[in-house]
């Protein structure tokens, strides 16, 4: 069986429960209290990921570390031959939860942080010694040999410090470096106008990721993801609208990125309602933007229309009250200006303290 | 054309797989992929074969000799071959020398 629309990536988000309060997450930023799907809920979703054709899972959250069950369900991921990568903040690792964690079979650890300079990086994610804790997560997670990757969301508070950033993960003998310019979803959408980098310090730190990424090469892949907001042109989202990626939220709501629970109108089933399969096949909100023919102009005619497959629909919805237009972030868009404006509108000096930190639900 | 400047000092060091890279066959099409944090990379066979044997305790030059039992190929044209593909994954930072 070889499918057109194969899912390859299963992300699965365990909670969002988190000890951390980002003003950047993508978390839902209406987020309402629900019941998280249980081990047993969990296990029959991996092993059935694995049927669709999934290879990859990645265990986020929230703060997957949170799920005391995070050792069983990489155990079953590896029992039905998913690669496991966990997507932590490592505040709360213990050196015998890493062992524990490699037993299970995990193939890559995935640490965020929130900046080099420990009194910013704490400020930024809301909590005393944060910045603390990660180093030493990061220790142990080298210490009982499983693999090591950085995440670092970037903003107009971390952003100046790229080099300091690099400098960080190298000394922490990361394997990769992920650099990625927030996106404009969720709580980031709320905190946009202060969180939002000037024209002029993107421009820089493309140029610094870039020579780092020549200067490290064989020993660290660093990785930097653009702002859309800067480049005139929307990101491939998720390679395509149900093609290639597909996300399970706590409470088993299964999505074609995590950030499609709020795009308005349309209808999303959960894994205790229907087989996975069926949703990802036959579900209306699946099979909403597939392919290329829901497309309107701009898009329809675009000779790139099969490269960035329209952009994002969750900013479409975002920023234009309708999912199915072009994504304003790009420049052929009929709504650009509302993208170029919030880029370019950036005067004044502001304070992270002043964002809307993240809650828990 | 991948860069061979490496391909002879290294040809006496033993290539492993990262610890975040994992070789396995893909069950819906039956063929082999390499799987690392965000990639999913299709391999052929001959691909599979050589990085089967990077383990950290076969040589270059033992891996080539394994090969040469198994097709009809000059030992320079394998030895070449094999170097150019190791080359190839260590570029996505994929392999550890020892």
């Amino acid at each position: 069986m070889e499918l057109a629309h194969r899912p390859y990536g299963l992300l699965a988000e365990l909670t969002y429960r988190c000890a951390l309060h980002c003003p950047y997450c993508s978390n839902p930023a209406k987020g309402e209290k629900q019941s998280e799907l249980d081990t047993l809920e969990w296990r029959k979703t991996l092993h059935d990921a694995a049927e669709l054709g999934v290879l990859q899972v990645g265990f986020s959250g929230g703060e997957p570390l949170q799920r005391r069950d995070l050792e069983q369900l990489i155990q079953a991921a590896r029992a039905v031959g998913l690669y496991t990568n966990l997507i932590t903040s490592g505040v709360n690792l213990t050196e015998e939860r890493a062992a524990r964690l490699l037993q299970s079979g995990l193939d890559n650890v995935q640490v965020s942080f929130q900046a080099a300079e420990p009194g910013l990086a704490d400020r930024i994610a809301g909590v005393p010694n944060a910045h603390q804790r990660k180093l030493r997560a990061a220790e142990m997670v080298n210490r009982v040999g499983l693999a090591l990757s950085l995440n670092v969301v970037l903003h107009r508070f971390n952003i100046d410090s790229l080099r300091e950033i690099i400098a960080l993960a190298e000394s922490l003998g990361a394997t990769r470096l992920e650099l990625a310019n927030t996106q404009y979803y969720g709580w980031a959408y709320r905190n946009r106008s202060l969180l939002i980098p000037t024209r002029a310090q993107v421009e820089k730190a493309a140029h610094i990721a870039s020579d780092a990424r020549q200067r490290l090469a064989g020993r660290m892949k660093v990785l930097y993801v653009a702002s859309d907001y800067f480049v005139a042109r929307p990101k491939p989202c998720m390679n395509g609208w149900g093609h290639r990626y597909l996300t399970v939220n706590p409470s088993g709501f299964v999505l074609p990125c995590p950030t499609a629970w709020e795009i308005p109108g349309l209808r999303f089933e959960t894994v205790r309602e229907r087989p996975l399969a069926w949703i990802w096949t036959k579900s209306e909100s699946f099979n909403r933007f597939r392919g290329t023919e829901w497309m309107p102009e701009p898009c329809r005619s675009c000779p790139q229309k099969e490269i960035d497959f329209g952009g994002c629909r969750c900013q479409a919805a975002l920023l234009t009250g309708d999912p199915a237009n072009t994504d304003p972030a790009c420049e052929f868009s009929p709504h650009h200006r509302v993208v170029r404006e919030a880029a370019d509108g950036r005067v004044g000096q502001f304070a992270i303290d002043s964002c809307s930190y993240r809650q828990n639900p | 054309m991948p860069d061979l400047s490496n391909s002879s000092r290294r040809s006496f060091s033993r290539p492993c797989l990262a610890k975040s890279a994992r070789l396995q066959i893909d069950p819906v099409s039956g063929k082999p992929v390499l799987l690392c944090q965000e990639a999913v990379i299709q391999i052929n066979r001959t691909g599979y074969e050589i990085l089967l044997q990077c383990d950290g305790t076969r040589r270059v030059t033992d891996i080539v000799e394994e090969l040469e039992t198994r097709y009809s190929l000059a030992k320079t044209t394998l030895f070449r071959e094999v170097s150019e593909y190791l080359e190839q994954i260590d570029q996505r930072g994929l392999l550890q020398w020892s």
